[in-house]
Formats: structure tokens, C-alpha cells, sequence
């Protein structure tokens, strides 16, 4: 499931929901879903309590090869403080 | 420097050149307010202006012409031309090639027909808008990586949604290169790092400042992007042709952060949103699944409690049948037995005189229980009840029917009967006892004739002995 990007887990479980309200399932069936439908919850929670982005600096260019660094921003932060939006 | 020499004196003329040929390489644009502006048949004079400093300038022939409109007193322009001297006067100067209107004038002028153009050739149609993602995992910033803007996003995007990766790549925003950078950020992301949604920002400037936004290669270049595009340049006023030709227009680096992710909060609440719904849809399966056992339940007859039921109405109606059975045999033998009282009655006239009587009481004592037995069969359940309300109101009425003709029948044979039929019954006087021999008395002796109607008290004053073969029956009185 951790392999599952955020929206496809959020559009796994807009189908699960919308299949559950349709109430036309065996039992089976929505026990499987409601339990896929909890765990998709659990992990999108999970995902959204992490701290802290991901935020990085795109350096170098197609012709000689991409890579990225993390970017900080303290110092330009300081600087720039109060200037612009 | 060439041709310079210590030793040797120059003519005036000399000198000028000299200078004029030290500056011939330096073709600038200048800007600056036009002053002093003197038109001559060819060519014109005219200082480029500003507070402290004064750059005389000449131009000629169609150049002038050509820049005749903007080289108006006091407007600013931006002239390109090389420096020089003038030889005859030795008078510094710059000669001119050509004229532009300088400052914002002339770049809102640009502005609306760059947009006016674009506008027609429909780059800036809603229907060309691509839809953002709803829950960006990889987000691509282009922007300048000094200044507020980068922060600002990085701010918004890291608290808003911190489960989303940002990858910045940093450009200049400002001047001549800027416009390249830009476009050549987003064919980046577009060819070589694809990423969700792709964040333009720029702080706010003048419109001098955003010039790289306003510049239809910039434009193009947001049209081009397979990945949607949202702007976030300046404050709120500032609106450049990028704008126009995103996807989405935010009015500022921050709005554009707000706009690329969704809040965790919001996501969150729709995730309990999400469970309230997992939990009513899957109560209603469980409640569905209860009345589908149920019902099958239903089907199952060793755990039907209605087919247990119907066994018991099945076996009580067996039980009945045999009550009923039994209770017409029992009727049946009373009949049988009443018959044959009647039959002996013949025979024992006196002594049943009443038995008609006992066995009418006997009859309707029968009935009389059976109806209690009805009474209390009808408590029992209803459907049952009914139909045997109506089986045994049927059997009643037939056996009161039988009983009542059998006890008609015994009337018929009541001695009492055979009296009215002009017969009498004799007995010893104060007796019962029929006579039925003449040896039964002696002469003198007193006897009860019972008639149909009234007794006789008489008085035996002969007595005749009886035949050998007397017949059996009642014997006429005399």
C-alpha cells in the first residue's frame, strides 16, 4: 500500500465509499472493502503526520545530467525577510 | 592607442579624430528624458537627460524620421547609438540609430499587443486550462532561489501538505536572461523530471520588473506544458501574460502554494468524512446481512420456528381428529346402546320408562362438553381455532341431530307411548312392576291399571289361568 500515491489511495477510497453507500454488497465483499477502506485511512494519516516536506534543489541540466540537493533557504530567508510576498 | 606617439604634436583636428576613434567601438542603449530637441531638414539635435548628467545626441535621415513620435520634449526614451566626437567642434556626442520609448509606457504598450495578439490566437482560452491534481505528490518549482517568493512556497507547501516532495529549480526572474530560464525550466520538468504540477513565482515589481512574464516566449512556453502550470508572480495587482496563460492564476507565491496542494487539514477532515461513510455503508451491509440470514434462516426447517409450529398445529390437528374420532365412537355406542334400551323397553316397559329422558341428558351432556372442550380449543391459535370452530360446529350439529331423532325414536317407543295407543300397563296396586302373567295375582287382589291418560284402581274378581304358550308383549287391558 506504501507504494500507492496519495490520490490513487484517495480515489481507491472515494470508490470504496461510494461502493459501500450503494449497499447492494454480500457481506464478504464489504467486510474486504471496509477493511481496505480503513487501511487506506490509516496510511493516508500517516502520510499526512509526517514533518516535514521533501524540498529539494534541481542542479545541472539535461545535456550534462540532472540531479537534485536539498535546498536551504535560511540564509536567504534572512535577507529577504519582509520584501515581496 | 595606435598611431599615438609622445614625440609628435597633433593638429586639433588630429586630436578629435583620435578621441572620436577611441570611442567608436561603444554602441550602447542609453536611456534617459529627451531634451533640447532641435529638427533640421536631415538630421536633429538632442539631449538624453537625467538629474545630474547630459548626453548630447544627433540623428539623421530616416532614423530621424523613423523616431520623430517618441522624441518628444521630456519624454523618455531609449536611444542605442555609438559615441563619438564631433570633429569640427570637438563636441562629445552620441549619434543615434534608433529610438524606443523607454519605460512603462512603452512596455504596457507592448503588454497589449503581445496580449491582444496571444488573446486571438486563443492561448489564453479557459478551455485550454488544465484541471489540477487533486493530491500532487512531486511538485516543481520555478522561480529564483534567493529572495521571498522561494521561501514563501516552500513554507506554505511544507505546512499545508508535508507529504509532498518539491524539487525547485532555481532561475533568474529579472532581466534580459530571465525570459530563457524560465522557458527553459519548464521544458525541464516537462521533458526530463516530471513532476505533478509546476509552481511560476516571482515577487511583486514594476512592470519593467515582471517583463520576462509578459514575454510571449514565456507564454508559449506555459501553453506547451503537458503539466499544469500555476502562477504565483507579485501582489495582487500585477497581472502578466503568464498569468493569463496558466492553468491557474494565484496572485501571489503564497496563493500559488495554497492552490498546487490541499490542506492537510481539509484532507483530514474528509478522511474522517471517508470513515463516517466506511462505517454507516458497512453497518448497512451487516444490517442487510442480518435480515438476509434471517430470512434464510426462515428457509431452514429444523431452525424454523414457523414449520415447528406448523408441525405442532399439524400434530394437535391429529390429536383433534382423534378426540373426534373417539367422541363419535363414543356417540356411536350410546346410540347403539340406546337402541337396544329401546329394544328392550318392549320388553321392561316400566322400568325405562324415563331412560328416553336419561339418555337425551346423556346426549346433551356430551355436547355440553364438547362445547367447553370447543371453548378452551378456542384459545388455541387463530387459523387453527377457526377451522375447527367450524368442523366441530358442523359434527355438533349433526350428532344433535342424530340424538335428537334417536330421542324422538325412544318416544316413540315409550311405553307411555303405547298407552296412548289404547294399550294399559297393570302392575299390584302401590307396584311399578308390570304384570305379565295372571299368575301373578289372586283373586280379590288390587291392581293399578295405568291408562293413556289416568289409573284405574280395580279389583281382580276372577282369574283365568294363561295358555302354555303365552306371547311375550303387552297385554290388553280388560
Amino acid at each position: 500500500m506504501s507504494e500507492m500515491t496519495f490520490r490513487k489511495m484517495m480515489e481507491r477510497l472515494e470508490e470504496i465509499t461510494a461502493t459501500l453507500e450503494r449497499q447492494d454488497l454480500e457481506l464478504e465483499e464489504g467486510l474486504r472493502l471496509f477493511e481496505e477502506g480503513v487501511g487506506l485511512i490509516r496510511e493516508a494519516r500517516r502520510r499526512l503526520a509526517e514533518t516535514g516536506a521533501k524540498v529539494e534543489r534541481l542542479i545541472g541540466s539535461m545535456e550534462e545530467g540532472l540531479s537534485s540537493e536539498e535546498l536551504r533557504l535560511e540564509e536567504a530567508g534572512e535577507e529577504a525577510d519582509g520584501e515581496g510576498d | 592607442m595606435d598611431g599615438q606617439d609622445e614625440e609628435r604634436v597633433y593638429s586639433v583636428s588630429e586630436a578629435n579624430r583620435m578621441a572620436d576613434g577611441l570611442l567608436q567601438d561603444l554602441v550602447l542603449w542609453v536611456e534617459g528624458e529627451v531634451a533640447n530637441y532641435r529638427a533640421y531638414a536631415n538630421y536633429a539635435f538632442f539631449s538624453l537627460r537625467e538629474e545630474e548628467a547630459v548626453l548630447p545626441c544627433v540623428i539623421f535621415g530616416e532614423v530621424m524620421r523613423d523616431a520623430g513620435g517618441e522624441l518628444r520634449e521630456g519624454a523618455m526614451v531609449l536611444a542605442r547609438g555609438r559615441l563619438g566626437i564631433y570633429i569640427r567642434r570637438g563636441q562629445y556626442r552620441m549619434n543615434v540609430y534608433q529610438v524606443q520609448e523607454a519605460g512603462e509606457g512603452k512596455l504596457r504598450r507592448e503588454f497589449f499587443r503581445l496580449l491582444h495578439k496571444l488573446a486571438q490566437e486563443g492561448l489564453f482560452d479557459e478551455a485550454l486550462k488544465k484541471p489540477l491534481p487533486a493530491y500532487p505528490e512531486r511538485v516543481g518549482l520555478v522561480t529564483s532561489l534567493e529572495g521571498a517568493a522561494v521561501r514563501d512556497v516552500v513554507r506554505n507547501l511544507a505546512r499545508r501538505y508535508p507529504c509532498c516532495h518539491l524539487l525547485a529549480r532555481g532561475v533568474r526572474v529579472q532581466g534580459d536572461e530571465a525570459t530563457g530560464d524560465i522557458v527553459a525550466a519548464i521544458g525541464l520538468f516537462n521533458r526530463a523530471c516530471p513532476v505533478d504540477v509546476i509552481i511560476l513565482a516571482r515577487g511583486g515589481g514594476s512592470l519593467e520588473d515582471l517583463h520576462p512574464f509578459n514575454t510571449e516566449e514565456v507564454v508559449r512556453a506555459i501553453r506547451a506544458s503537458s503539466i499544469p502550470v500555476i502562477t504565483g508572480v507579485g501582489h495582487e495587482p500585477d497581472l502578466t501574460l503568464a498569468d493569463l496563460a496558466a492553468d491557474y492564476r494565484a496572485s501571489t507565491p503564497t496563493g500559488a502554494a495554497e492552490a498546487a496542494v490541499p490542506s492537510s487539514a481539509e484532507v483530514l477532515s474528509l478522511l474522517r468524512e471517508k470513515e463516517t461513510t466506511l462505517r454507516e455503508g458497512m453497518r448497512g451491509a451487516l444490517h442487510k446481512e442480518e435480515k438476509r440470514l434471517l430470512s434464510q434462516e426462515g428457509r431452514r426447517p429444523f431452525r424454523d420456528s414457523e414449520v415447528l409450529l406448523a408441525q405442532a398445529y399439524q400434530n394437535l390437528a391429529e390429536e383433534e381428529l382423534d378426540l373426534l374420532n373417539r367422541a363419535r365412537a363414543f356417540l356411536d355406542e350410546r346410540t347403539n346402546r340406546v337402541e337396544d334400551y329401546a329394544l328392550s323397553l318392549s320388553r321392561f316397559p316400566r322400568e325405562y320408562r324415563d331412560l328416553p329422558r336419561s339418555v337425551t341428558g346423556e346426549a346433551s351432556k356430551l355436547v355440553a362438553s364438547f362445547h367447553s372442550w370447543y371453548r378452551w380449543k378456542e384459545g388455541e391459535p387463530a387459523q387453527r381455532g377457526r377451522e375447527m370452530r367450524s368442523r366441530m360446529a358442523a359434527f355438533l350439529a349433526g350428532e344433535e341431530g342424530r340424538t335428537r331423532l334417536l330421542a324422538s325414536r325412544l318416544q316413540a317407543l315409550s311405553p307411555l307411548a303405547v298407552l296412548s295407543r289404547g294399550y294399559a300397563v297393570v302392575s299390584r296396586a302401590g307396584e311399578r312392576k308390570p304384570l305379565l302373567s295372571s299368575l301373578e295375582v289372586e283373586k280379590g287382589q288390587r291392581l293399578d291399571v295405568r291408562l293413556h291418560r289416568g289409573i284405574l284402581r280395580c279389583e281382580v274378581e276372577e282369574r283365568e289361568e294363561p295358555a302354555e304358550q303365552a306371547e311375550d308383549g303387552l297385554v290388553p287391558g280388560t
